[in-house]
């Protein structure tokens, strides 16, 4: 129903544009989004906390996906630009400003950072853009720890109220599982369409050759920078709903270890995909959640051996999983996806 | 047109999303007390003026079993410090079945890591939180500030071994199971300026009060005892901090934060290694001249740093645990 039979051909260049094309696919998509959004009716805090989890890496991610996966830019300061945004809307809400407003301010003041951070782009490229961009992962926790304790709060941070709309306080899973899928399900039209517009097929044409893009006429230098700004406006807006969900942030949570992590969810997804960061993300997260639980078993299991040497099996796990993915599907999870989608579509034929 | 329309759809479908649950969830919210307000005393008026109040027990109903729940950093940064506290609390718990446990009724544990992250420590609290727990055990200065409004709004007392100012205070349904690091500081700084006479370096016979160097992580947890309330209190007794030393939880830098290069090098000086952590500790430590003149330990013990940090720290005179 939701594949695309022979003989069902577009008929104009608006259908053809189209991301969803047949009644099939409007129809499934209106039932995601309508469970997506009656899951907190059901689900218990335990799931939704996850889901929560999970949203807030995918917005992350998506952005990254736009800078590494199509930009082919490499960036390791993405979680630094998610303290720019999560600081930013803490100190607004503070300061009386609505959460609403500052959930878009923490973004842009994000994108503006993360502009910044990608001047070096001129110049360099690959392991040494890279090396560049890590200079914000020391730079901007170093800032929000030692400049203006008295608004940043220092080492210890700062507590941040929960939002509110219209007498309503989002301070549980199901309350704060609205404004995060919200945004997922936003940032993810915004990072599928983006892909198919001139903006993102000159990220394309940079990724693939930079030299080449610029004969064609695509001025690098400044869309190199958009994908900078597009990136840390994404990491800022998870940033705003991070520290509103958390309502406890210190530099302490936006670590490199954080960055690497959601570089590690853009390979695992399947760079280059808008389907890439949702895959990725929610394997990753719930590869360490079955890991963190999956400890305590071993313990109930082997009682005689220390709690510590269990615990340490969990990243050791976690660790051979996903070397092992790498090796097999280098391509990432999106891949798999196209792989299965096209099987189904030629069964009972292999090819 | 038409994405327009679907952009629409969208909207209301999200918005009434987000209006629909007001009815449903709206006790929740509007029963979530801010940290600020003391659940613990509001409540006290009822347990004495109640006469509905159930009777304590004496006794355990035959198989009952009180399940205990724990977590912490035990893959993390913390992990020194935090595994042998998990496997300790497994420790006590048998010793505690042995006896015959609470009142007949059997202990059990349940336990998780949080790698020292707040997402994990999050996730672990919703997972516990649906089990109905009788009281949580935490570990982490982080994770006591993340989850202590969580934990008012839910009213699940939480006895914390992570005991910065912040998670502490206003009081609310976290309990410290030690003294606040900043009053742990103070106790040492009480003992110290008691004990001076006694403890004072040969070196520095020609001083009055002493002066002391703190070196610490460069974190929530490290610099939990460095709150202003404990300068003041130094000052107070007449205790000079000449130096701050931290190092990153990944052991491997050092950064300094001294008064004077002159305050360093011309007096000996007592130094507490506030929460050690092995190399990053003893590296820091070598960057402290006269280093020594070891006084106090932290909250917790030095033997992540091992012999290494021992023969830095504990050579003569032996240390003295503040």
């Amino acid at each position: 129903m939701a594949l695309r039979l022979a003989g069902d051909f577009d008929t104009s260049y608006g259908h053809d544009m189209a991301v969803i094309r047949t009644r099939g696919q409007w129809l499934m998509t209106l039932v995601f989004l309508v469970a997506l959004f009656a899951l907190p009716f059901f689900a218990g805090s335990g799931v939704l906390g996850t889901l929560n989890l999970i949203g807030i890496s995918i917005i992350v991610v998506h952005g990254l996906n736009l800078l590494v996966g199509y930009t082919g830019q490499i960036s390791l300061g993405q979680a630094a630009f998610m303290s720019v945004g999560a600081y930013t809307s803490a100190v607004l809400v503070k300061n009386g400003v609505s959460f609403w407003l500052a959930l878009p301010t923490a973004g842009f003041v994000a994108g503006m950072v993360g502009l910044l951070f990608g001047l070096p782009a001129l110049r360099i490229k690959g392991f040494y853009l890279a090396m560049a961009t890590l200079s914000a992962q020391f730079i901007i926790p170093w800032f929000f720890r030692n400049v203006r304790e008295d608004i940043f709060g220092g080492m210890p941070g700062l507590r941040v109220p929960p939002p509110e709309l219209g007498g309503i306080i989002f301070n549980s899973q199901q309350t704060m599982y609205f404004p995060i899928m919200g945004v997922v399900v936003l940032c993810t039209i915004v990072a599928k369409n983006i892909a198919r517009t001139r903006l993102g097929r000159a990220f394309v044409a940079i990724r693939d050759s930079d030299l080449a893009a610029e004969v064609l006429g695509i001025h690098g230098f400044t869309y190199k920078l958009r994908a900078f700004f597009l990136s840390a406006f994404y990491a800022g807006l998870a940033g705003s709903l991070w520290a509103h969900y958390a309502r406890s942030i210190n530099p302490e949570q936006f670590s490199l270890l954080n960055s690497v992590w959601y570089l590690g969810m853009v390979i695992v997804g399947g760079m280059g995909s808008a389907l890439g960061p949702i895959l990725g993300a929610t394997f990753i997260r719930l590869l360490e959640e079955t890991t963190i639980q999956f400890s305590p078993l071993l313990g109930k299991i082997f009682p005689e051996v220390q709690a510590g040497l269990l615990a340490g099996l969990g990243p050791l796990l976690f660790g051979l999983v996903l070397m092992l993915f790498l090796v097999f599907e280098p391509r990432g999870l999106a891949h798999r996806w196209e792989l299965l989608k096209a099987a189904w579509r030629l069964r009972p034929f292999a090819h | 047109m038409k994405k327009s329309i679907t952009l629409m759809v969208l909207v209301a479908l999200a918005l009434s999303a987000c209006a629909t649950p007001t009815a449903t969830e709206a006790p929740k919210a509007t029963a979530a007390p801010a940290a600020t307000t003391a659940p613990v005393a509001t409540e006290a008026p009822k347990a004495t003026a109640a006469p509905t109040t159930p009777a304590l027990r004496t006794k355990a109903n035959p198989g009952e079993k009180i399940t205990l729940y724990h977590y912490g950093d035990v893959t993390g940064p913390y992990a020194a410090i935090t595994a042998p506290l998990v496997s300790g609390f497994d420790d006590a718990v048998k010793a505690l079945n042995a006896k015959g446990g609470i009142r007949g009724a059997q202990v059990a544990v349940e336990w998780s890591d949080t790698g020292g992250k707040l997402e994990n420590a999050i996730s672990t609290y919703n997972r516990f939180r649906e089990k109905k727990p009788l009281i949580l055990f935490m570990y982490g200065s982080t994770e006591t500030e993340g989850l202590k409004d969580r934990l008012a709004e839910d009213k699940i007392p939480n006895l914390t071994f992570g005991v910065s100012g912040p998670g502490s205070y206003p009081p609310g349904w976290v309990f410290a199971g030690v003294p606040i690091y900043s009053d742990q500081f103070g106790l040492f700084l009480d003992w110290l300026t008691a004990n001076w006479a006694k403890v004072k370096p040969a070196k520095g016979q020609n001083l009055d009060a002493p002066r002391v160097a703190v070196v610490t992580w460069d974190t929530a947890y490290g610099r939990g005892a460095l709150t202003p309330e404990t300068q003041a209190y130094a000052d107070k007794k007449g205790v000079k901090i000449v130096s701050k030393e931290f190092f990153a939880d990944d052991a491997n830098s050092c950064r300094k934060e001294s008064r004077s290069k002159r305050d360093l090098h011309q007096h000996p000086r007592a130094r507490p290694g506030a929460n050690s952590q092995g190399l990053g500790l003893a590296r820091c430590a070598r960057r402290v001249p006269h280093r020594r003149q070891q006084l106090g330990a932290g909250s917790f013990d030095a033997r992540a740093g091992g012999s290494r940090l021992r023969r830095f720290l504990w050579s003569p005179p032996e240390p003295v645990v503040g």
